[in-house]
């Protein structure tokens, strides 16, 4: 699937297009993986997502346990209020740093 | 990946094989085609019985055997050879018999080299594309003996479909995926009053997920006979499962006991889809609850107990995201509106017949499209007899 990746100062704002279940998650993640090797400082972006299913919440998952473990900080944003529900729901809001724009995220990040 | 071909050649007349060796010593010195020749049907046969060859080129008259037959075996015998017939004859009567025979192709002798190197190339393509389609085939069947192992691992770890308890009847259903996920439910008598029902979904699909789903549903089957809470078994569910996770799988969960005197259905939430409930003469509704994260994620994170009275009548169902998420072909989702409209629909009923009902619904609304994940459902109804007899 495609994610896109841009620079904004050090942050690395990664955002996924589309759907991510369970076809599109191999990729997802492969892609995710990619941009994570390149900065400490991520925000994913959830502004082209329209369905994330239990496997595309295991990628983010995976990405945060994989920014923690070099010390780096990520967020999610620009969360629509149906995939935030999907956060939510899985109790995974209480785990993840969900912000509403960039700015929060760079607030967050310090 | 270039392949090489292993080619046979058969042939009475001795100076084939330098004839052969001339027209192709490009291909065999850059090992593109390797050959063997045989001059005799005993030769033929020992060659084939010992070595697996790619084409098989042929003259079609030769002394003491008959070779239209031996191409028509070796068709059965070797479904990716393919066979190039060389006759002086060029009649149409012999093409005739060359066709029906099997054979891939055929060329006229004297051999013209130009015409035979076209030839063994032109085979030599459908030969490799067989390769192709056997290898994908081989893939396919590896693929397809993974899914049904994780189907039978699945079914394998659930407990039947129906109990029967005093007032209390309960019905339980899943309708695998073609790629099988990691759905399961459970349920079990605890003590003389209570009923513990669990239905969980394991993230990811197959093998994996299938084993994933096994530890989960033993850990919280042994956990719910040492805790008589259910957040405090979850808590030690998600503890054990934390410690051995290293792959990040999570299932989401839900797991309740039923007290058949209290008529208390207390239950725990990690991360998992919101309960229907259905009560005489009121709106069905979901069920707002305390949510603790799915487990398997992070140790030491809380769980809470939530308590839900059921009245008699009442039907509660538990189910996994295949059912709000069943998709239609134009990728809208069946959603929580459609499935309480069933249950409006279906004012009396039991547990097994709105399980019917919920599963017709969603067929019925993403007919034709393809279902993506697991449908599960486990679905309570309390009904004292007085009632019953009152209806």
């Amino acid at each position: 699937m495609e994610v896109k990746a841009v620079t904004e100062g050090d942050i690395l704002i990664v955002t996924p297009v589309g759907r991510v279940d369970t076809s599109t998650a191999k990729s997802f993640e492969e892609e995710v993986m990619k941009a994570l090797a390149q900065a400490s400082k991520v925000a994913i972006s959830f502004s082209e997502i329209n369905y994330i299913s239990s496997a595309g919440l295991r990628v983010i998952l995976m990405a945060g346990k994989k920014v923690a473990s070099t010390q780096g900080k990520m967020a999610l944003i620009n969360m629509p209020e149906k995939i935030f529900a999907v956060f939510k729901m899985s109790g995974f809001d209480k785990i993840l740093k969900i912000v509403p724009t960039l700015e929060d995220a760079k607030a967050l990040f310090g | 990946m270039t392949e090489s071909a292993k080619i046979l050649v058969f042939d009475e007349e001795k100076d084939t094989q330098d004839l052969f060796c001339q027209i192709f010593r490009h291909q065999i010195d850059e090992n593109i085609y390797s050959f063997s020749f045989a001059f005799t049907f005993d030769e033929v046969h020992k060659q084939l019985d010992s070595n697996s060859f790619d084409m098989f080129i042929t003259d079609l008259h030769i002394a003491g055997g008959d070779i239209v037959s031996l191409i028509s075996q070796l068709r059965e015998k070797c479904p990716y050879l393919r066979t190039i017939v060389t006759s002086a004859y060029g009649d149409i009567g012999t093409l005739r018999t060359v066709m029906r025979s099997g054979s891939h192709d055929f060329v006229i002798k004297p051999l013209d080299a130009k015409d035979l190197m076209q030839t063994v190339a032109n085979t030599f393509k459908v030969v490799q594309e067989l390769k192709r389609a056997k290898r994908t085939e081989q893939k396919l069947t590896a693929i397809s003996d993974e899914l049904s192992l994780s189907a039978q691992l699945q079914k394998s770890i659930l407990p039947g479909n129906s109990l029967r308890e005093s007032d209390l009847e309960l019905w339980a259903d899943t309708l695998p995926a073609a790629e099988v996920g990691g759905d399961f439910y459970d349920f079990f008598k605890l003590d003389d009053d209570r009923i513990g029902v669990v239905m969980a979904d394991v993230s990811g699909k197959n093998v994996t997920a299938a084993m994933f789903a096994i530890i989960a549903k033993t850990l919280i089957k042994t956990f719910s006979k040492v805790y008589k809470s259910p957040a405090e078994c979850f808590y030690n569910v998600n503890h054990s499962l934390c410690e051995e996770n290293v792959t990040t799988r999570f299932v989401t969960a839900m797991y309740g006991t039923f007290n058949l005197k209290t008529l208390e259905f207390v239950y725990t939430n990690a991360g998992h889809l919101p309960i229907v409930s259905a009560r005489p003469n009121e709106e069905p509704k979901l069920l707002d609850c305390d949510t603790g994260i799915a487990l398997g994620i992070m140790d030491g994170m809380d769980f809470v107990d939530n308590v839900h009275k059921l009245v008699p009548g009442e039907l509660i169902m538990l189910y996994t995201d295949g059912v709000n998420e069943a998709t239609d072909i134009h990728e809208e989702e069946f959603e929580f509106d459609r499935f309480l409209k069933v249950f409006k629909e279906h004012p009396v009923t039991t547990p097994k017949l709105i399980t019917n009902a919920v599963i017709a619904a969603i067929k019925e609304f993403t007919a034709g499209a393809p279902q993506s994940d697991d449908i599960t459902t486990l679905c309570l109804k309390y009904r004292p007899r007085i009632v019953q007899n009152v209806n």
